[in-house]
């Protein structure tokens, strides 16, 4: 087969899988979109009677929005004595603050589909390692690597090959996360503000954590004071607000496009049943591309700012920031 | 007014806004990049790296808008 003939094949397969991603959660989503994240939990052939049973949706916690169906709310939905029992009794040992709620459970569990399967792909395609690999998902993970160096170096500069482990890995994780809400019975776990603002709790002490090793304790006190020391009593609280502000605007902007991408696809999913007639289309497929791009610049915004912020610390940069 | 209302007016009204002037922002920033970089092609990735960063921190604005929707439109109901 020649290039192009392979190229066509490929892009085929990729349009037909994007096809059956737009097309495949519609059945579910005419009822459960429709309702809150408590109702929709409910299998689909009950959906209707578990609403009216439970009336208004009381349980006020959760915040009320639409979202496709993933595997986890059917486990629970099939479950739902079992595991809210079993909930309940380790929620009763903890703190209220502490407190484990099914979302949690079901975020973490993509998260760590996530991490099995990156990780097993990355130690799969590196057992064998050699000047000319043979190995076609080395070569593909060799050529991410080299790109993503090359990109990164526009920010880190000589300072690439020190942090591109991390900034690398944050952009390959992040955009898998994002990725995976496309996937049919999937979701994005970066849809939920907690997974975003640990790994912005991770870039904040790992750049706090290179700024006090590479210039020392007392350069770190001196990028506090800034420029003219004499200002310290207005500049010192102004960095450390500075500080503070970044993993919370960084999580917060990765967690609101995510969910309004999430959000957007649900909502023209449900529309679905506005249209008469026995032809169901796939409304939100135009918008799964969108979705598609918004997660790849969310993944290399997040990256790129981290980049960034470590690129601030280092000591030969002479700017005030 | 009930407060209900007064949300549901005002929710959809101040994201419109937000968008509104990120909008213009972001306009402005893509636009003085498209003329830095058709005027230097050689420095193309460097320019577009700084407004791909400049357009996130514009749009982070308008996501906060949106987060603050989505946390109000709760109470609405």
């Amino acid at each position: 087969m020649n290039k192009a003939a392979r190229f066509w094949l490929l892009a085929v397969v990729l349009l037909a899988l994007v096809c059956v991603a737009a097309a495949a959660p519609q059945h579910d989503t005419e009822q459960a979109s429709k309702t809150q994240i408590q109702a929709a939990s409910e299998a689909p052939d009950t959906t209707a009677e578990a609403h009216d049973e439970h009336g208004v949706p009381t349980e006020g916690a959760h915040e009320e929005h639409y979202e496709l169906p993933n595997f986890m709310m059917y486990i629970h939905a099939f479950n739902r004595e079992a595991i809210d029992g079993w909930l309940a009794g380790i929620n009763a040992n903890l703190p209220p603050l502490l407190h484990i709620k099914w979302l949690n459970i079901e975020n973490l569990t993509y998260c760590l589909i996530v991490i099995a399967l990156l990780s097993a792909m990355s130690i799969s395609g590196t057992r064998r390692r050699a000047l000319r690999p043979t190995s076609r998902l080395y070569i593909f993970l060799e050529t991410m690597t080299v790109s993503l160096h090359d990109f990164f170096a526009q920010v880190l500069g000589s300072e690439t090959r020190k942090y591109i482990a991390f900034v690398g890995t944050l952009f390959v994780y992040i955009l898998c996360l994002n990725l995976f809400g496309l996937i049919p019975l999937m979701k994005s776990p970066t849809s939920v503000w907690g997974i975003n603002f640990a790994m912005a709790l991770c870039v904040f002490l790992y750049v706090q954590y290179t700024a006090v090793v590479r210039n020392g304790f007392l350069g770190y006190i001196k990028h506090l004071v800034g420029e003219p020391w004499w200002l310290f009593p207005l500049m010192v609280p102004l960095h450390i607000i500075e500080e503070l502000i970044k993993p919370i605007s960084l999580s917060l902007r990765l967690f609101g496009n995510i969910l309004g991408e999430d959000t957007l696809l649900a909502v023209f999913a449900g529309l679905i049943v506005l249209i008469p007639g026995v032809l169901n289309l796939p409304l939100q497929f135009p918008f799964m591309f969108l979705a598609m791009l918004f997660s790849t610049i969310q993944a290399l915004i997040f990256s790129t700012l981290a980049a960034v912020y470590i690129a601030l610390m280092l000591p030969h940069e002479e700017h005030a920031t | 007014m009930e407060y209900q209302a007064a949300l549901g007016l005002a929710l959809p009204l101040g994201l419109g806004a937000a968008a509104l002037g990120c909008g213009i922002g972001i306009g402005m920033a893509v636009n003085g990049a498209m003329h830095a970089m058709g005027r230097q092609p050689e420095v193309l990735g460097k320019i577009q790296t700084a407004m791909i960063i400049g357009a996130a921190f514009i749009e982070a604005l308008t996501i906060y808008a949106l987060v603050i929707a989505f946390v109000l439109a709760g109470k609405i109901q």
